[in-house]
């Protein structure tokens, strides 16, 4: 029945879809980037957001290349189809999530993006997130509109007298979102999957760096990128108050369970050594944040947690026409001095480890047709208070440990639209595989599959 | 302390950035302005002098000016049209006015000439020399050597081949037999080319 359902759905939506291609004809209008260069979007991305070597070029020379825009203005937005394995509460009270099975619009984002200058230029995105409660079921999905992913940057560039090319590119990027600014696909905030269910549940536990500080913090550094060899950038991060307050609207920053709030000054590092030769481009890289977190927003009078990132990475790419091929890895540890929390009886230990694997491979035959997979790995010291038990969100044991694998087929017919069929699939979820909330509930019964059309224009 | 520091060293940087050192590219009587496309813009993607990194792109070190500042005008106008100029090149080319797309040709046609890497099988070289040297009478396919030169060296409107990337050759016979790229000349004297056959010409002018 479930099965009929979706196919139903699906097929409603692959119409949809082909009536929008049928009407599109040929793809001219493209979003801010592609009208500035004149370039097609292949030209930067193996697939949005995935950048190819000329991508990175063009990110880190401060999204300047090309004729600047009168109206620098994209558009993206994204309606999907979530199935997850069960959607029954353990105790048979109700369904886990909202709209399981249904046609859902997730969200829609406004850009400003492309260059005010030969040495000026960026990328904001603001977006209505039409599901910003998914894990509240006994509720309608609330919508939310707030500044996405912004990355602005200031940009030179360095050549001697007998030049080939550029040999320097350094700049100033000021940011709402730790990696947001990187080149690599490798780190966090552009990394895969690049678009998930809104409404699936996922594991609870996360580095920090890995998403906890998104559009909350204002950062700002400087980079440099010699003889397309040797990266490095080194970057402060702090609560986005005061004249940073913009970086964070929108977000829930007056009560005590919504945006991190930040004390001081915190840095952020990020170090690659990379090399291209023939249709291959390499990188390997380490990035982290140490950042002191208070445990409540609204009290900044506490003690604070003090989270010590430090990741490894790695990035591979073979482009060629017509086959394409990528990769990427990331390590990241995390030592968490939990004094705030733990002060206030909000965790077992004082201090906690987790580390999070991540690896994906990517294929795309004529940038048209394309398939991914990802294993994903996460694990902890066990921490009973932390990780406390709740239904479907919560661990038994008090573990964080989750596993699982992605894989995704994608279909680009036109630039401006991608079709998405993505299955996550949980060997472990919140420190178990079987009644892991200690409520009943498996981890593969959050097993999630997300039919997903992504359009940009 | 350090907070009152790092805005003001930030907008330093920011305000420091609009100075691009090398302004002034060496290149001796070259179009200073030309080079400084070519070093900024063009490299990202054609390589360091022209010597491209990734067989995606061609190498142009060495190529004939007017070839160049003829295909450049091709993607200014969208002459040319086959899907790597439409995807990449008429946006660049499409900021390019006359006297820097003269300048990028004079820059390119001087700088030393590409050269590439042996790939292939000897074999394979050699019978991509005979195809370049002879051609094939019994198709009709004339010898390349008569218009691109004895060493691929190439003339005017007659492309260097010698030291380019074999993909991008191979990509490009077939762009023209397919009409994707207009060449009706050359379009005539490849379309009855074998796949085997391009490879082997191709291994054989990146082998030069």
């Amino acid at each position: 029945m479930l099965a009929a359902n979706l196919k139903l759905r699906c097929a409603l939506i692959l119409a949809l879809t082909l009536g929008v291609l049928l009407s599109a004809g040929k793809a001219y209008a493209v979003p801010a980037y592609a009208r500035q260069t004149g370039q097609q979007c292949i030209a930067c991305h193996v697939s949005f957001p995935e950048l190819t070597p000329y991508g990175r070029y063009f990110k880190l020379t401060g999204y300047t290349i090309g004729e600047r825009q009168w109206v620098p203005l994209a558009m993206m937005a994204q309606v999907g189809i979530t199935s997850i394995s069960n959607n029954t509460m353990p105790d048979g009270s109700g369904s886990v999530i909202n709209r399981d099975n249904n046609p859902q619009f997730s969200a829609a984002s406004l850009f400003l993006a492309g260059k005010a200058n030969d040495y000026l230029g960026g990328f904001i995105q603001y977006t209505y997130n039409n599901a910003s409660n998914p894990a509240n079921p006994a509720e309608h999905l609330k919508g939310q509109s707030a500044l996405d992913n912004t990355d602005i940057r200031a940009v030179g560039k360095a050549y001697g007298l007998d030049a080939e090319e550029v040999n320097f590119i350094y700049g100033f990027t000021l940011n709402n979102n730790p990696t947001v600014q990187d080149v690599w696909n490798s780190t966090p905030a552009f990394g895969f999957p690049f678009t998930a269910s809104p409404t699936a549940p996922t594991p609870t536990a996360a580095t920090l760096i890995d998403g906890g500080l998104a559009q909350q913090v204002a950062g700002y550094g400087i980079y440099g990128y010699l003889k397309k060899t040797l990266y490095a950038e080194f970057s402060f991060y702090q609560t986005a108050d005061g004249m940073f307050s913009w970086m964070r609207h929108g977000q829930h920053s007056g009560d005590s369970m919504g945006v991190n709030r930040l004390q001081g000054l915190n840095p952020y590092y990020r170090v690659a050594l990379t090399h291209d030769w023939g249709p291959h481009s390499a990188m390997v890289g380490a990035y982290g944040l140490t950042a002191r977190v208070y445990p409540d927003n609204t009290d900044p009078t506490t003690p604070t947690n003090k989270f010590i990132d430090n990741a490894f990475d790695a990035q591979y790419q073979y482009i060629t026409d017509p086959h394409v091929f990528t990769t990427q890895w990331t390590y990241i540890h995390e030592r968490q001095n939990l004094d705030g929390t733990f002060a206030a009886n909000g965790s077992t230990n004082s201090v906690d480890i987790l580390k999070t694997w991540r690896g994906k491979l990517t294929y795309y035959y004529q940038r048209k047709y394309g398939a991914n997979f990802q294993y994903f790995d996460t694990a902890g010291t066990i921490d009973s208070i932390l990780y406390s038990s709740s239904i479907i969100t919560g661990s038994a044991n008090g573990s964080p440990n989750s596993r699982g694998q992605i894989y995704e087929l994608d279909f680009v017919p036109i630039q401006n639209v991608r079709l998405m069929l993505q299955y996550t699939a949980y060997n472990r979820f919140n420190g178990g595989s079987t009644n892991y909330d200690g409520f009943g509930r498996n981890a593969s019964d959050n097993n999630t599959l997300f039919l997903n059309i992504w359009f940009a224009y | 302390m350090i907070r009152n520091c790092v805005i003001p060293l930030a907008l330093t940087t920011a305000l420091c950035s609009g100075l691009s050192w090398g302004a002034q590219p060496a290149g001796g009587d070259v179009n200073k302005a030309a080079a400084k496309v070519a070093i900024e813009l063009c490299s990202a993607c054609h390589g360091p002098a022209g010597q491209s990194i990734s067989p995606q792109f061609p190498r142009l070190a060495g190529q004939q000016q007017l070839y160049l500042a003829t295909q450049l005008r091709a993607f200014k106008s969208k002459g040319r049209a086959d899907p790597e100029a439409h995807d990449f090149m008429w946006g660049i080319a499409g900021t390019l006015d006359d006297s820097i797309i003269d300048g990028l040709a004079e820059y390119y046609s001087k700088l030393p000439p590409m050269h590439g890497t042996t790939k292939g099988s000897a074999a394979l070289i050699q019978q991509g020399r005979e195809l370049f040297e002879k051609g094939i009478p019994s198709k009709n396919i004339p010898a390349c050597a008569s218009c691109h030169g004895a060493n691929a060296q190439g003339t005017t409107i007659f492309p260097r081949l010698a030291g380019q990337h074999s993909e991008y050759l191979v990509r490009q016979l077939t762009v023209i037999q397919q009409n994707l790229r207009k060449s009706p000349i050359m379009h005539g004297i490849v379309v009855e080319l074998s796949e085997d056959e391009k490879k082997a010409l191709a291994a054989y002018l990146e082998s030069l």
